[in-house]
């Protein structure tokens, strides 16, 4: 993690000190409460991560999403395939099954299903609103890595 | 890569809510002091604009509830309240109830955490307009998705595993009511994600969140032109990830004021979520937080006897770096403005009809329209 901002001073009041009441947490930084976050300069390609697909199919996509229970196997329990051999095709450019929406997008992760999908989020374009995995959620550098190789055009690299 | 973690810790408060769950039950049997309540409500939400519903759940929507209450004995109650929406099924309170005295009650379980005025009025036979307001909408909002507006500041109801102190001490004509409560907390990853908290009642992490509630109400006589008027203040704050890293604080104050025949209200909630500075953002990460907040001001009248007037004007502004993968039109200064002006007409006792026309101004998806109606009941 990198440093904290303006919010630092109060962090070890409220580490420990969740179980003290909010009142104090607000009294000890009300001051920082009033002003604005700083946002710094927009990013080219919306600041995607840059990760390769191999890697993403390998360390993220195998693991986590084509277990025999779920995405893993030929036929799988549940389309799409997510084996790495055979993400990459099941999942740019093909229409989702639960929304009118291609699973993936290249360019666009906000209009890619598979994002909408992780984010907990398919129930605001018409689609199944179960996140993905159902009984966790990815890490969210995971996520943004896979919403940073779509903003870069989804390559197959 | 997600490390799939169980511990004890966060089991705790799921296996407390069966425990309290079969416990009621239990008691459900004992004794015969048992009250059923519930209400049903069904909205039809209509966009003007069709570029709106794309990335909003136009539609019709529901929200039914049941609430089972028992009283073991004069100190010890046991309520339960299901609720179904397009959620689906959800336990908004499963509690055991500990009242000794009217300043000192305990309550154990799945609470509904107070946190501003409209947490006492979150059933739809409880407020007259049709939606929430948007520092408290669920899912009801435009474009209020995960990655965007996500939602309101603090969606209601807000349910939670733990425990709350609370109680109710009078001055003359002054009332004071005050909650104290340690729970599991909100939910996320990178923000706070609502719809993680549903269903699964496990917290992510092993830290408790903390907060609380005051509000002061001047009571005066039944039939006097000048009614009741009531202060609040609420706040709550935690960790929500895993990682236990990341920190929420929110806060709020609120105001009503019966006069005559008009009764106003008007809250203020604000949200301060930090954010994950590993993650890759489209915009550079200076301050790795943002802030969410708003207010809004309502005015309810009656128009003879089966109508009731409602307007409201809210505000709600998203400030800081737009997550990843939010719709790229949100800015990292992203605010909407709404307008409500709404009728109730009830034409018989428990049965209601909602009608609402909601014009929202908005700074990154357009200024449109939209038109509810619904039908309800309660008992």
């Amino acid at each position: 993690m990198t440093r904290r901002g303006h919010w630092t001073p109060c962090r070890p009041a409220a580490k420990r000190g969740a179980a003290l009441a909010a009142a104090l947490l607000l009294a000890a930084c009300g001051e920082d409460l009033l002003a604005d976050p700083r946002v710094g300069a927009q990013l080219p390609g919306g600041g995607g991560a840059g990760a390769s697909f191999s890697s993403l199919a390998v360390n993220v996509l195998a693991p986590q999403c084509a277990t025999s229970a779920c995405h893993g196997g030929s036929p799988p329990a549940y389309a799409p395939q997510l084996d790495a051999d055979v993400a990459y095709d099941e999942l740019v450019g093909r229409p989702s099954l639960q929304a009118s929406m291609s699973l993936v997008e290249p360019g666009a992760p906000d209009q890619s299903y598979l994002v909408l999908k992780l984010r907990g989020a398919a129930g605001w374009v018409g689609g199944i609103p179960t996140p993905m995995p159902t009984d966790y959620a990815l890490d969210e550098g995971d996520i943004a890595a896979i919403e940073g190789w779509i903003a870069n055009g989804a390559p197959n690299d | 890569m997600t490390d799939r973690r169980s511990r004890p810790l966060a089991r705790a408060p799921r296996i407390v809510a069966a425990a309290l769950l079969l416990a009621g039950a239990g008691a459900a049997f004992a004794e015969t002091s048992l009250l059923l309540s519930g209400s049903a409500f069904v909205d039809y939400w209509y966009q003007e604009d069709p570029a709106v519903p794309t990335r909003t759940p136009q539609g019709v929507t529901p929200a039914t509830s049941l609430k089972v209450s028992v009283d073991v004995n004069d100190d010890l109650a046991f309520s339960a309240k299901l609720c179904a929406g397009c959620h689906t099924m959800e336990m908004e309170q499963v509690v055991l109830d500990y009242t000794p005295k009217t300043w000192f009650n305990l309550q154990i379980g799945r609470l509904a955490i107070p946190f501003g005025d409209y947490s006492n009025r979150v059933d739809p036979s409880s407020h007259a307009a049709v939606t929430a307001p948007l520092i408290y909408d669920m899912g009801q909002m435009a474009f209020g998705e995960r990655s965007a507006m996500n939602l309101g500041v603090l969606p209601l109801p807000y349910t939670d595993t733990g425990v709350m102190l609370y109680g109710v001490r009078w001055l003359g004509p002054i009332q004071f009511w005050y909650g104290l409560y340690g729970v599991a907390g909100l939910r996320g990853a990178n923000d706070i994600d609502w719809m993680a908290m549903r269903s699964v009642y496990t917290d992510v992490n092993g830290l408790p969140a903390a907060g609380g509630r005051l509000t002061v109400t001047i009571s005066a006589p039944p039939k006097s032109f000048f009614g009741d008027f009531s202060l609040g203040g609420s706040a709550t704050a935690g960790h929500y990830d895993r990682d236990e890293g990341l920190r929420y604080l929110l806060y709020g104050a609120d105001a009503s004021w019966r006069l005559g025949p008009f009764t106003m209200r008007g809250e203020y909630a604000a949200r301060r979520t930090e954010l994950d500075p590993d993650a890759s953002y489209p915009y550079e990460l200076v301050d790795d937080w943002f802030d969410k907040k708003g207010f809004y001001g309502e005015l309810e009248h009656p128009l003879g006897p089966y109508l009731t007037a409602v307007y409201r004007y809210e505000e709600m502004r998203r400030v800081g770096v737009p997550l990843p993968g939010s719709i790229a039109a949100v800015t990292p200064e992203s605010s909407m403005t709404r307008y409500t002006a709404g009728l109730v007409l009830t034409p018989a006792e428990h049965i209601f009809a909602k009608f609402s026309w909601e014009y929202t101004e908005s700074s990154d998806f357009g200024d449109f329209q939209a038109f509810r109606g619904g039908i309800g009941g309660a008992f």
